[in-house]
């Protein structure tokens, strides 16, 4: 039996970027499945065959314990077992003078180690010469590797491991780089964003938070929303909820609801105080609404009701379903309401700045609330998510104990 | 949560996801909601966040300390969250949400994030109580109707022909109203 230690499967897609891409300062978030497989191992018995019986026995023992593992070498010359477990597995010299395999058996719950014992024992690599099968226990990975550089790691660390191609425990690194490059000019979005989180702060309506959603087919902005949670109403009192998140998902949705064929004319729409942008994109002046409580629909900065201008780039004819697949950028990581808010928008991409590890719920990182809600496998959408390191000196006020 | 059910029951009819709730403070009905995502084009307006607006436009953030919410489905996870952060007393639904539900069904927003020095602002890090299965088996029926109906916003329709209301293996009902 050949043994092929190839770590790199398929050559993974690499995307090149220039030495002062801003896309450098994105470091993609880790998923709270791939956090959980990059540290949980598992018991595995281990043993040392003649190398010649190698497939004899595998086939046998195909027979008693079921075949799991698929990312770990089932066999292992002694050259490729990691520095830390040579010791451990050390032969003693005598007696057999011939090439041995290390064959990794099955996990320790699979088998109790006197019936794995006896079994191999009867078999005819260890019948024929009278030896002992020496059973060893050994930690390996439980899950497969994410990354090429991952498996190289943990051959060097656990055991010889194996990368396919894909990654079962979030996005495969082909939609990262291939979303990573359709981020329509992050760096000044999560600027605008940052700008309207200081807008809402000094404007004493709302906290230092900021939101921008983006249409990646026209690379319009298509809201722009500070915290508002502090704003009164007639009434005295301002909505704890009003955050930036919440409220430029609204305004989307009040953009498409101003042109939407089915909705009468005279229907009640509950419209946000807040403020839309000019077309022309991040560095366009900021027109702010002030509207009051009035109910006007979406105007542009003449005045026009969107949709008499001619202008319909926001309007995109395949689907005007909630926020689907459009870019968000936010000052800060946003809270578990405006995360879920996020997902059931059914955004495609979500870059922030400041992490939030008190109340932020899309990072699963630890030192956080570990939620991972970008990317979880019992829930209905996924998207893709980056935080957007700052420069030093550039970094919002933090506001820590607060729910962005 | 009979008053839930019928306002889950209007939203069927004009074509949204039946689920209905009502806010109750000194048991009076201050407010109630029904879902409003396809009509408004947004994701966010849930049945609670409906109502949410409704009572702060009458009433400060403040009475949500002193008032339960009884809604035909479990919270979502959003929800959930909005209602901690409001401080909501406590919370009484009918079936339990495995698809996104933020009080037991997928995550348990509703118990807070179990730090709590003091430091976090509104309602701080302490939960709040949920009590779900009443009146299950009618919310689930609700559901399984609009589910048979077809959902011309999806962005991908789904043939639903094949598809047939179910009444049988409904959740155990615990009628205590």
């Amino acid at each position: 039996m050949q043994i092929r230690l190839q770590f790199f499967d398929e050559e993974e897609e690499v995307l090149l970027l220039d030495k002062d891409s801003p896309l450098h300062n994105l470091v993609p978030l880790r998923t709270l499945q791939e956090i959980r497989a990059a540290i949980e191992t598992i018991d595995v018995f281990t043993v040392p065959i003649p190398s010649r019986s190698a497939n004899a026995v595998l086939s046998s023992l195909r027979a008693i314990v079921p075949t799991s593992l698929q990312h770990l070498r089932r066999l292992v010359k002694p050259c490729y077992i990691p520095d830390s477990l040579v010791d451990f597995l050390a032969i003693p010299s005598t007696p057999p003078e011939e090439n041995i395999l290390y064959l990794l058996v099955c996990p320790v719950t699979d088998i109790s180690e006197e019936n794995l014992s006896n079994f191999l024992r009867e078999l005819p690599a260890f019948s024929t010469t009278g030896t002992i099968p020496r059973i060893m226990t050994v930690a390996v990975p439980s899950s497969q590797p994410i990354s090429a550089a991952q498996a190289t790691e943990w051959s060097a660390k656990y055991w010889p491991a194996v990368y396919k191609r894909g990654n079962p425990y979030g996005p495969h690194p082909s939609i990262v780089s291939q979303t990573l490059r359709g981020l329509v000019d992050p760096e000044n979005h999560i600027l605008l964003a940052k700008r309207v989180a200081t807008e809402a702060a000094s404007s004493g309506e709302g906290l230092g938070f900021g939101a921008v959603i983006v249409d990646p087919q026209t690379g319009q902005i298509l809201a722009a929303a500070g915290d508002a949670r502090l704003r009164c109403n007639e009434k005295g009192w301002g909505n704890p909820l009003d955050h930036a998140a919440m409220r430029a998902i609204d305004m989307v949705a009040q953009r498409r609801l101003g042109r939407a064929q089915n909705v009468r004319p005279d229907n009640k729409v509950e419209v946000w105080n807040g403020i839309y942008l000019e077309d022309e994109g991040a560095s366009g002046k900021i027109v702010v609404k002030v509207n009051g409580n009035s109910n006007i629909k979406n105007e542009d900065k003449d005045g026009n009701a969107n949709g008499e201008n001619g202008k319909e780039v926001d309007d995109r004819k395949d689907d005007g379903y909630l926020c689907h697949n459009l870019q968000v950028y936010l000052s800060h990581e946003p809270c578990v309401m405006c995360s879920m808010a996020l997902l059931h928008s059914r955004v495609g991409s979500v870059v922030f700045g400041m992490r939030m590890t008190r109340t932020g719920a899309l990072s699963a990182e630890e030192g956080g609330r570990q939620m991972g809600l970008f990317w979880r496998p019992e829930l209905n959408w996924k998207f893709v998510c980056w935080q957007w390191k700052a420069s030093p000196g550039e970094e919002m006020e933090s506001h820590e104990n607060v729910d962005a | 949560m009979q008053s839930a059910l019928q306002i889950a029951t209007s939203a069927l009819q004009s074509n949204e996801v039946p689920v209905g709730c009502v806010f109750v403070h000194n048991s009076r009905i201050i407010a109630s909601g029904r879902n409003d995502t396809n009509r408004s084009l947004c994701g966010t307006r849930h049945a609670e966040l409906v109502a949410i607006d409704k009572i702060l436009a009458t009433y400060p953030p403040s009475i949500f300390k002193e008032t339960d919410l009884y809604v035909t489905v479990e919270p979502c996870i959003m929800c959930a969250s909005a209602l901690h952060q409001l401080g909501i007393r406590k919370v009484y639904f009918g079936c339990s949400n495995d698809r996104f539900g933020g009080c037991g069904g997928v995550l348990r927003v509703h118990e807070g994030d179990g730090v709590d020095d003091g430091k976090k602002d509104g309602n701080g890090a302490g939960g709040y109580e949920v009590v779900g299965g009443i009146y299950s088996s009618s919310s689930v029926v609700r559901l399984r109707q609009f589910y048979v109906q077809e959902n011309g916003r999806a962005p991908v329709a789904t043939s639903k022909k094949g598809r047939e209301l179910k009444t049988d293996n409904l959740p155990v009902d615990v009628d205590i109203l």
